[in-house]
């Protein structure tokens, strides 16, 4: 049986000793007390037993660390003139405790030789016992443990306030979780996920007082892999197994605003079940079941950033919502490689939502004569959405098998009421549209899937298969209602009015089978081996079906009484298929050069020679929308990639990937139905276009370090493509300003891309955290459409800079300073430049105050500035005040005051192509909130219970 | 007549083995002690191996001495690197001058300390052996008996012996012997017999640990012998083999008494291990210097490793994990397990050569040790070699040779 990898825990440990020992350093504490721990009866002294130093008639500990090879031990930063208690513990031993004071003058206690006594020997009678602790950490065999108990903490602090105590771990502002600079893939609670899996629902709700223990442990990536990824194990004590918790918030706000939420959740050792809701009309618009019980967190004693009403979303939304959540696990103590589990959530959400907008649009068609559009719109929105999603999963050493169904359901409904109007850049009205457009429709989607895996098991030819098939049914209604009124000032003949309605109907069947088999080559060569390159043979196909059928009327007075009439050119039966095939035959190799205790290096090479057909039929009542078409294409693909792991320094990650994708013509793109109701914007055909064929290259390298109290990530990135016969638009102005659109292929795009990110933290003493994030990208391109069929060039530059710093010093003061500033420009071919330039700046504070008060503020300066255009600003200023009540901290109360300076809009601003549109939209109001939250909380056994 | 056949098979090595002489030992893992390095050894030599681009290498996954060199073998690099007795390159043999290669690398090799030659099976041709000189010449290409399975030790008198196990329900129903001698391709004796068709352990059974079967003594007329669920240590000559100790193991660590022959359990032995991982599978590196027997006790478990010296006088036993470094030692633990390294875990000590034992550390747990020893303000006055180590080494260098010379009462 031979050990093949280091052990990861272990280094962690050496490395980590200095991070244990250190202390808050003044001028108190200065002292410091040594000795070793020796087995006297077995002569021999004892490695890793763990040494905690506590303040005298207190459980404060004052510092602790593990006993090094000569069973040796040194805490520093210790106080002086004051009763401290040693605890010594180690597995299978009797605790040893003893009393020790500091004098100023010698600064060094020499406890010399500490003798334990192995449980069952003679019972150790210690006449100084004192205190009844666990020790703070212990190494069990390959597992680190820290002990809850050990780390006083508030009595309402979670599991997050305690994970940011321990030695080593940094929890990122933005919630990854690192331990000496390696990621934390997987928090688990009791070995499964908790609700949902996303690590801050467990580390923001479970109260520390419920933790037995926090392992940190490795496993490997798969099951056969040398890989190994980094897990960390949230051991509840054994009488509090059973939890319930949850919120009950209200809230009331000035101008109407109110904001409901409650939210239940109950777990024990094998099940979790949760129901969420929640009510607004304040632009919280949850997405799922996830987003709603993190939005109902109860957060411990430490501070933190909170989240923010969003004063940038345009317009005012009002949203209700409801989750179930389900999970259940058939086996008692799962593994990431034998689980037998099912999960289901049901998450339904109602939303209102009123926008009013101004919006200018700046057509630069490269003629001189801008064209300026000029749009008011009121739009009102409703849906109704419902979602089921299951899985079943059963997971063993060797093979892995799912079932998940999903079904969807949405009802939505949409109404816009636009004013709009063209003019020159000299300001002369060219035309103006008024419109009213109500869109009814109804969604119903089931979707199935279900596959397995196969790992090597018998060198079978069983092994290493992936399969999957999706099954996806959907059916969508329309009802549509259009009423417009078009008049050109050019020509005043040209007065348009369209009273137009619309009934349609989709239904969609699509059937995709993926299957891949990575080891063709024991299939075919029977073990004879081509300098070990293993070869896949992978196929992905789709058959998907859709008939769409349309009925339009159209009225053609304002006369009520009017019958509809029918729409011949509209009105409409589809039916369109297409059959996608992807076959690859995928060549890799993978070298892997591990020299012990020194570095591992592992190049993987992977070519896929790719193959695409794709087959496309369409019969429709329109003769010209009749066509039947199909594409043989050669999409080759390559990846190599090579990793570097220095042991205790480094990991360092190189990949160069270069990809070939194949974008095929759709029937609205190549035979579109021309709606002239439309005003300013109509489809038109090209039945001759052709498919695009994309080609990307890139690059990223990323490296973590893995030394203590330094922890460094950086990534930078490069890609770069090009596309033949990109599909793009070929775009008609009228005199007055109106577009017609029709798809055209264009060569002569092409584009680089450049990304940086670089994350620090550094923990100052035990009591600060320092954390800094800076991220940079650019992009040059060149993107091609046609303008009044001339082929226009654009060239494209854009650059965004982002520093966020971010401090925490104790549980007491949070801070975090965001600034991003970006840049675009778009220059055509004929020389004109579009610009647009964007700062934005986020200053946040959060300090926590006595007697469980929090006061919290943050300022967001947005600035935008770009040459077609007034520059726009707006300053968004919100402050918090909350306090917690009760002795689980159970009930909150916090007022709320939101955009303090009464910004009341919300800027529209961005460049796409030869147009760039600017504007305004409503947006949530000044207001003020008082909110009542109670956070029911029981974590305890059923018997405890009763 | 197939149970016959099987209880003769079982009842065999009785009549081979002589049982006379063999000492009971019993152990208890859980009551070893521990003790100083100065109290066990009389002398502590470290060997840094030099550290250059011809001759880095992996780990040392063979080791033998001869009067003059460390023999290294490294399957990973595919050589066989020969560095001198103060850790300075000498030459080495690459897999790929003889034939090794195409992904086969060289598995083991065997030293004959009487004619100071490498043997090295042939890659290529059945039943032959390539024998080097210890400057990595190649001498000659010997046929004989051979067998790139089998483990080979070779006597002063130039007897061979060997040992190899091969068992499976598509071999034929014939017998084969577990252990053979031979001296000049002629064989001489035979022992542990076993049918290659019908036996109840299977190869597929046998977990393998990463040092050849034999161990050296301070006298190379003898030499141990352990073998795969058997708690036996057996002392083969050139022509007797015997059961020298026995081991006696808590029942909580021991294997059923069955385990070896139990027909039930065929192809199954190795998940039952899994699924008890306390159990003691073998017994391996055995070392019998004075009359202290070094021995270590395998278990699927990661995180049980026992590496016990038992003194067959006192009976007394000490855990080589729990022997606290001292001056002697320059405060170096003699294993690199007490930080953190597996390099001991997996291979424990390599060799013996005279009255010197052998074990190795890699130089990132060296220079860690020295941090850890620095930081406890634990100073030792390192031998000029080693202060050269320090200056010029680091921690991406080559491994270091520990040379351990046990007290002998």
């Amino acid at each position: 049986m031979i050990l093949r990898k280091t052990s990861f825990i272990a280094t962690v440990l050496l490395f980590c000793s200095l991070s244990i020992l250190a202390q808050k350093k003044d001028s108190v504490n200065v002292c410091e007390a040594k000795g070793f721990v020796k087995d006297q009866a077995n002569n021999y002294f004892i490695q890793s037993a763990t040494v905690a130093i506590y303040k005298g008639g207190t459980s404060n500990l004052l510092g602790y660390t593990l006993t090094d090879s000569f069973g040796s031990f040194s805490i520093k930063n210790l106080p002086y003139g004051v009763p401290l208690i040693v605890v010594v513990t180690y597995t299978g031993y009797n605790s040893y405790q003893k009393k020790i004071q500091i004098f100023e003058e010698s600064k060094l206690f020499d406890l010399k030789e500490l003798n334990l006594e192995k449980k069952g020997d003679n019972i150790q009678v210690l006449d100084e016992v004192t205190i009844n602790a666990k020790a703070p950490v212990s190494l069990k065999g390959d597992t680190l443990e820290f002990n809850a108990d050990a780390f006083h903490l508030a009595p309402n602090a979670v599991v997050e306030d305690l994970m940011k105590k321990l030695p080593g771990i940094v929890i990122w502002s933005d919630g990854l979780i690192t331990i000496n600079g390696k990621k934390v893939q997987r928090l688990f609670v009791e070995g499964k996920p908790f609700f949902g899996g996303k690590s801050k629902t467990a580390m923001q709700n479970l109260p520390k007082n419920s933790v037995d223990r926090i392992q940190v442990y490795n496993t490997s990536a798969d099951n056969h892999s040398i890989d190994s990824i980094l897990n960390v194990n949230i051991k509840l004590k054994e009488n509090k197994k059973t939890g319930i918790f949850g919120k009950v918030s209200i809230g009331l706000g000035t101008r109407g605003r109110s904001d409901l939420g409650g939210m239940i959740n109950w777990f024990d050792s094998n099940t979790q079940i949760g129901i969420i809701g929640a009510a607004n009309n304040s632009n919280n618009v949850p997405k799922n079941v996830n987003s709603l019980i993190q939005n109902n967190s109860f957060k411990g004693v430490g501070v933190s950033i909170e989240y923010q009403p969003d004063f940038n979303m345009p317009g005012i939304s009002r949203s209700q919502a409801l989750g179930l959540t389900f999970q259940h696990d058939f086996i008692e103590n799962p593994t990431s490689f034998k689980n037998n589990r099912i999960n289901a959530d049901y998450f339904s959400s109602k939303i209102n939502k009123d926008i009013l907008s101004r919006i200018q649009t700046n057509f630069v068609n490269g003629t001189g004569k801008n064209i300026i559009q000029n749009a008011e719109c009121k739009n009102e929105s409703y849906s109704l959405k419902q979602d089921f999603d299951g899985t079943y999963s059963n997971k063993n050493k060797n093979f892995d098998f799912y079932i998940t169904p999903n079904i969807f359901y949405l009802d939505e409904m949409n109404s816009n009421d636009s004013n709009t109007g063209t003019e020159t850049d000299a300001e002369i009205p060219l035309s103006r549209n008024k419109s009213l457009d109500i869109n009814n429709f109804k969604h119903k989607k089931a979707l199935f899937k279900s596959g397995f895996k196969t790992r090597k098991t018998k060198n079978s030819i069983w092994d290493f298969i992936e399969f999957d098939y999706i099954l996806d049914s959907e059916i969508t209604t329309g009802d549509r209602k259009m009423l417009s009124e078009f008049e050109s000032f050019e020509d005043s003949t040209n007065l348009k009015m369209f009273d137009r309605k619309y009934q349609s109907q989709t239904e969609k069947l699509s059937n995709s089978v993926f299957l891949n088999y990575r080891k063709l080559q024991d299939l075919l060569l029977k073990n004879i081996s081509i300098w070990n390159i293993n070869i896949g043979f992978r196929n992905n196909l789709t058959f998907n079906e859709e008939i769409n059928s349309s009925k339009v009327f159209d009225r053609t007075s304002s006369d009520t009484n009017e019958e509809y009439l029918a729409n011949d050119y509209l009105t409409n039966k589809n039916r369109y298929s297409f059959l996608d095939y992807i076959s690859s035959i995928d060549l890799s190799k993978t070298f892997a050069k591990a020299f012990s205790d020194r570095y591992r290096k592992t190049t993987e090479a992977t070519i896929n020679l790719q193959t695409q057909y794709y087959a496309q039929k369409n019969n429709s009542e329109h003769q010209f929308q009749n066509l039947q078409r199909s594409y043989r294409e050669f999409v080759p693909g390559f990846k190599f990639s090579f990793e570097h792991h220095k042991h205790g320094s480094f990991n360092k990650v190189y990949v160069f990937d270069f990809k070939s994708k194949v974008d095929f013509p759709s029937i609205d793109q190549l035979a579109p139905l021309t709606d002239s109701s439309s005003a300013y914007l109509l489809r038109k055909a090209n039945p001759g276009l052709k498919r695009q064929y994309a080609q990307t290259i890139s690059f990223t390298y990323k490296m973590s370090s893995e030394k203590v109290n330094n922890n460094l990530l950086y990534e930078i990135g490069f890609s770069a493509g090009r596309t033949e016969d990109m599909i793009v638009d070929s775009i008609t102005y009228d005199k007055i300003g109106r577009r017609s659109i029709a798809a055209a292929n264009a060569d002569g795009h092409k584009y680089f891309r450049g990304n940086a990110l670089v994350q620090r933290s550094h923990k100052i003493a035990k009591t600060s955290i320092l954390q800094l994030t800076l991220a940079f990208s650019l992009e040059l391109s060149k993107s091609p459409n046609y303008i009044n069929e001339n082929l226009n060039t654009s060239q494209n530059f854009s650059n965004y800079n982002n520093i966020n710093v971010y401090y925490e010093w104790t549980d007491i003061l949070a801070v975090n300073f965001q600034q991003s500033y970006s840049i675009l420009t778009s220059t055509l071919s004929n020389g004109i430049a579009l610009k647009n330039k964007s700062l934005r700046t986020i200053m946040s504070t959060s300090v926590n105050l006595p007697r469980e008060t929090t006061v919290s503020s943050n300022i967001n300066f947005v600035t935008n500035k770009n040459n077609m255009s007034m520059p726009n600003n707006l300053i968004i200023w919100n402050a918090n005040f909350s306090a917690r009540f009760f002795k689980g901290n159970n009930l909150e109360v916090k007022f709320s005051a939101l955009d303090l300076l009464r910004q009341n809009k919300s800027v529209v601003n961005y460049i796409d192509g030869n147009t760039i549109t600017t504007g305004i939209a409503n947006v949530l109001q000044n207001y003020f909130m008082l909110t009542f939250s109670y956070y029911p909380r029981i974590f305890r056994n059923k018997k405890q219970q009763k | 007549m197939r149970t016959i056949l099987l209880l003769i098979l079982v009842i065999i090595p009785y009549f081979y083995t002589n049982a006379q002489s063999t000492k009971i030992l019993r152990f208890d893992p859980e009551n070893s002690t521990g003790s100083s390095v100065s109290e066990v050894f009389d002398e502590v030599n470290i060997i840094p191996l030099e550290t250059k681009k011809e001759c880095l290498f992996n780990t040392i996954d063979q080791l033998e001495i001869t009067n003059n060199f460390f023999i290294i073998l490294d399957q990973q690099t595919n050589s066989i690197l020969i560095f001198e007795k103060n850790g300075r390159f000498s030459s080495k043999i690459t897999g790929q001058s003889i034939g090794y290669n195409n992904g086969r690398n060289i598995v083991k090799f065997a030293y004959n300390r009487q004619t100071e030659r490498i043997l090295v099976p042939s890659p290529t041709t059945q039943n032959e052996t390539l024998e080097f000189d210890c400057n990595g010449k190649m001498m000659q290409r010997i046929k004989g008996i051979s067998s790139s399975f089998a483990d080979l030790f070779i006597f002063s008198d130039g007897t061979e012996a060997r040992t190899e196990y091969q068992a499976d329900s598509r071999l034929p129903d014939s017998i084969a012997y577990e252990l053979y001698t031979s001296k000049n391709a002629s064989l001489r004796r035979k022992y542990l017999p076993y049918n290659k068709k019908y036996s109840p352990l299977k190869s597929k059974d046998i977990l393998h640990s990463s040092h050849s079967k034999f161990y050296y003594q301070e006298q190379d007329t003898s030499v141990l012998f352990t073998r795969p669920y058997d708690y036996n240590i057996y002392r083969l000559t050139t022509n007797k083999l015997d059961t020298c100790f026995k081991i006696i193991l808590p029942m909580y660590y021991s294997l059923p008494t069955k385990f070896r022959t139990d027909t039930l359990i065929s192809n199954k032995r190795i998940q039952l291990l899994k699924e008890q991982p306390n159990l003691i599978y073998s017994v391996s590196n055995t070392y019998q210097l004075g009359n202290n027997l070094f021995i270590k006790l395998n278990s699927t478990n990661n995180n049980q490793h026992f590496s016990m010296i038992y003194n067959i006088i006192s009976d007394k036993i000490i855990d080589v994990s729990k022997i606290k470094a001292d001056q002697k030692s320059y405060f170096f633990a003699i294993t690199d397990a007490a930080v953190g390294g597996i390099d001991f875990k997996n291979k424990n000590f390599v060799n013996i050569n005279g009255n010197y034992l052998y074990t190795f550390y890699s130089s990132l747990r060296f220079f860690m040790q020295k941090e850890a020893n620095e930081r406890a303000g634990r100073s030792a006055i390192y031998p000029p070699h080693l202060v050269e180590y320090f200056r010029m080494g680091n921690r991406g260098s080559n491994h270091l040779i520990i040379q351990l010379k046990p007290k002998t009462n």
